[in-house]
């Protein structure tokens, strides 16, 4: 668990030191909701959801893209004789995570500032936020982690990892209406359980594969 | 101008004749099939029972069945052509 | 190849490829020459008044009226014992009949209309109803007394057309008999998918590069059945849904499957060295071949939809597949499949005598 905490702080003092990394994401974050937001004017509870996912898809994969590409090939043999793969990927996922986790919270701070709060049951929004960044962290590492070994690295990511996302995304999306209180007769765990089961099918699919796919 | 692009077309369909040409022309086929239908439909096709619809069906599945198999009859052609020339 | 020096073996077709000939055949002659259960197509007038005499010109579907045109009894019905029957019914022809009613000027319940279903029966055809058949609006002036005009009659004694047969389904009609070749699509689809996710693990556990070139053939053909079952889906779609494109749930994720096995698909063409490609796509067919059980069955079942089999309808089973249709629908699901490995394999050498070259 150490040794995984260290990977950790070292990918985020090599993310930190170049300072436009994270506010790039930020700029990213402000500049796609300021775009929609000026589309769509004002924004009522069920298009508000809709935005939210859309902004957050396309900029966790933005944020999660360069995950393997941030650091030279030589270093990661080095990673490779010094951790075991499943140490590095779980590493990877906690850094994602918590990126994710950061684009979550500002980008609902950002629509929550431009376009009002919608929000009725605001813990389960923050909740399906939580679910949904360690979900699709553990996804977009894994599909990265593929796509790294390919010519057309960033394009490949989105088209091996757009697809598999959409049964994750169908959930969220109700939870989220949920959250927003546009459906109002609704047992939310019946998503909750089937997201869960989505994303720890996931889990147990990277544990097993990551370092079969990892050793080249 | 039209002139210029029918000849694209046919220089394409020559240079490669491959499976883009293929495609091309079954691509041209799907849309001439989809206008003419939206000419006739629905009443046609809705007419005696709808069963122009499971003609339609069946019709789709042979013929993607066919032009499959005909893609892969074009495949081992050119093996059997390389291994000849070897 | 001029030198044939060794005697080339008569090459034979075995004996399972003889079976989906066979199967197929079969179910093309079945799936096209059975004939539906007589039926009715539509009626007019579609709307009416309470409290007023309506004659019904009633459209038929393979029904024989002029056979004992005598026995032809006719019922409208509100709900299960609620009907009224026909004064009297005048046969126009075989296809074609009328039937005349007198609508009561009150109902058992109070609703802004009245949907009535209609019942026909006959004693060669059998029984045949069209539901939704009128829409009744309520009569200005209700008279209590004919309340009771309502459960006069009782719809009795219904006789069953026999032979072999398919089911009438009123917005399907003849389309039923899609039933044997768009829905064995999405089963050969799956179990074509499965089997190429097999051998991916196959090549996990061993590393033979034949296992990656089988498992690729087997994702190229279920990727051809999976389009053809998209296609036909909407075709058959348009026709009964009236839209090529519904936003239904197993229609989206039906395309979502093919959207993650075609990215298969363009990940291999990207990657160059062939131990690479191959443990890459292995890994992700794994992937996907698990992601694809949520998609196909656990989330449509969860979600309202058109298909049969979802939102709480019966799967198939039940009211859907009867008996004689079942009869040319598990071969035709037999069949298809098998001719879905079949051409898997036809790939699959090709692909093989590409990459001994």
């Amino acid at each position: 668990m150490d040794r995984i905490w260290n990977l950790v702080a070292t990918e985020a003092r090599i993310e930190l030191r170049e300072r436009f990394a994270l506010a790039g994401i930020l700029l990213y974050v402000l500049s796609s909701s300021f775009i929609v937001f000026s589309i769509w004017k004002q924004l009522p509870a069920r298009e508000w959801g809709l935005t939210f996912w859309v902004i957050f898809l396309f900029c966790a994969l933005m944020a999660v893209l360069k995950t393997f590409g941030r650091e030279s090939e030589g270093r990661y043999f080095y990673y490779y004789t010094l951790y075991h793969p499943l140490e590095l990927f779980a590493a990877k996922v906690f850094y994602n995570a918590a990126l994710l986790i950061f684009i979550f919270l500002s980008l609902w701070f950002i629509l929550f500032v431009m376009a009002g709060g919608h929000m009725v049951r605001a813990w389960w929004f923050f909740a399906t936020g939580m679910i949904a960044s360690v979900g699709l962290s553990i996804l977009l590492t894994l599909i990265s982690s593929i796509s790294i070994k390919t010519q057309q690295n960033a394009s490949m990511t989105a088209i091996l990892a757009l697809p598999l996302m959409i049964p994750i995304l169908i959930n969220l999306l109700r939870l989220t209406s949920y959250a927003l209180g546009t459906t109002p007769d609704q047992n939310p765990w019946n998503e909750v359980t089937l997201l869960g089961s989505i994303v720890s099918l996931i889990t147990g699919m990277a544990l097993w594969l990551f370092p079969y796919l990892w050793r080249s | 101008m039209k002139m210029n692009k029918s000849c694209h077309i046919y220089g394409l369909f020559q240079k490669t004749m491959k499976l883009r040409s293929l495609f091309i022309l079954v691509l041209v086929f799907l849309v001439q099939l989809a206008q003419a239908q939206q000419e006739y439909s629905p009443d046609y096709m809705r007419s005696i029972g709808k069963i122009y619809v499971v003609a339609g069906v069946t019709l789709i599945i042979l013929v993607t069945l066919l032009i499959y198999m005909i893609m892969i009859d074009r495949k081992i052609s050119r093996l059997e052509k390389r291994q000849k020339n070897e | 190849m001029q030198n044939s020096a060794q005697p080339v073996k008569a090459s034979r077709i075995a004996l399972w490829k003889w079976a989906a000939i066979i199967i197929l055949l079969y179910v093309f002659i079945a799936g096209w020459i059975v004939p539906l259960k007589p039926g009715i197509i539509e009626v007019s007038p579609n709307k009416a008044l309470a409290g007023d005499k309506l004659v019904l010109a009633i459209k038929g579907y393979n029904t024989f009226f002029m056979k004992d045109p005598n026995e032809i009894r006719a019922w409208l019905r509100l709900t299960g014992d609620t009907v009224i029957k026909a004064l009297h019914v005048e046969v126009v022809d075989d296809r074609h009949m009328r039937a005349a009613f007198y609508i009561p000027s009150v109902f058992p319940v109070k609703q802004d209309a009245y949907p009535l279903s209609l019942v026909i029966d006959h004693p060669a055809d059998g029984s045949s109803v069209l539901p939704n058949a009128v829409f009744i609006t309520p009569a200005g002036d209700p008279d209590s007394a004919e309340m009771s005009l309502w459960f006069r009659d009782k719809i009795d004694h219904i006789h069953r057309a026999s032979g072999v047969r398919y089911p009438f389904r009123n917005i399907l009609a003849e389309t039923i008999r899609n039933t044997y070749f768009h829905v064995p699509m999405w089963f050969s689809m799956i179990i074509l998918f499965g089997i190429s996710a097999w051998y991916s693990l196959k090549y996990y556990r061993n590393g033979f590069i034949r296992y990656d070139t089988i498992s690729t053939a087997f994702i190229k053909a279920g990727l051809v059945f999976g389009l053809l079952g998209l296609v036909t889906g909407m075709l058959w779609a348009k026709n009964t849904w009236n839209a090529y494109w519904s936003w239904d749930v197993k229609q989206n994720m039906s395309a979502i499957a093919l959207l993650i096995y075609a990215a298969l698909m363009v990940l291999r063409t990207s990657v160059e060295d062939d131990m690479q490609r191959a443990r890459l796509s292995a890994g992700y067919n794994m992937i996907a071949f698990v992601l694809l059980i949520p998609l196909l069955f656990i989330i449509p079942r969860m979600t309202d939809s058109l298909h049969p089999g979802n939102g709480g309808n019966p799967a198939m089973g039940g009211e859907d597949l009867d008996n004689t249709m079942r009869m040319v629908f598990y071969p035709a699901v037999i069949g298809w499949i098998l001719l879905g490995i079949w051409i898997s394999q036809l790939v699959y050498r090709v692909d093989l005598l590409k990459r001994n070259q």
